[in-house]
């Protein structure tokens, strides 16, 4: 089924994504490939889909996993984890209904 | 090359978290000829217990842990499976 990744980033953590943004977005379109990947992308610190310096407060994936331990473990592994660039992970089963 | 492997991942745990207890599994195995296993490093699942993670969610521990292992995961780890307790949890 799905599960929503909602992760919180640290304070200033720009830098860090820049860093691991290639290994962190090679996980996620071998899912695409998969057809495992519903959406993905990351929260602007203001508002505009371009924040600039500003970067980015987290991250929003849904992905398709047999069962929540196997997303959170997938979630714990990104890359974004190791290069600091998250401070927490919460993994939720999800259920579309729309559209 | 197995075993080392295996060792200076312990050594290194050993040395930054102090912990009560440390397994180390050595997965390799299960994966030969996955895409990930072409580079010749290795897949190893650890379990550790230290003081260190008290009152740290999933996320911070498995940040530690990462940190301690830096530069093995870029010579001698491909995947590292973490699960990291705190004494109180165990």
């Amino acid at each position: 089924m799905w599960y929503a990744v909602i992760s919180e980033d640290i304070e200033d953590s720009l830098a860090r994504r820049l860093g691991a943004r290639a290994a962190h977005l090679a996980r996620l379109t071998a899912l695409v490939d998969e057809g495992r990947l519903l959406l993905a992308g990351p929260h602007p610190a203001i508002d505009t889909e371009d924040p600039g310096a500003s970067g980015f407060t987290g991250s929003l994936v849904v992905v398709e996993f047999p069962s929540l331990e196997e997303a959170e473990a997938w979630a714990l592994e990104d890359p974004y984890v190791a290069a600091g660039v998250y401070d927490r992970v919460v993994v939720k089963p999800f259920k579309k209904v729309l559209p | 090359m197995t075993s080392s492997r295996e060792e200076r991942i312990r050594q290194q745990l050993q040395r930054t978290l102090d912990p009560l207890e440390l397994i180390i599994k050595d997965q390799s195995q299960l994966h030969t000829g996955h895409e990930g296993a072409k580079d010749g490093k290795g897949h190893f699942d650890v379990t550790v217990v230290s003081q260190a993670f008290a009152g740290l969610n999933r996320v911070q521990r498995h940040r530690i842990v990462y940190d301690a292992l830096r530069d093995l995961l870029e010579s001698d780890i491909h995947a590292l499976r973490i699960n990291a307790y705190a004494p109180s949890e165990r």
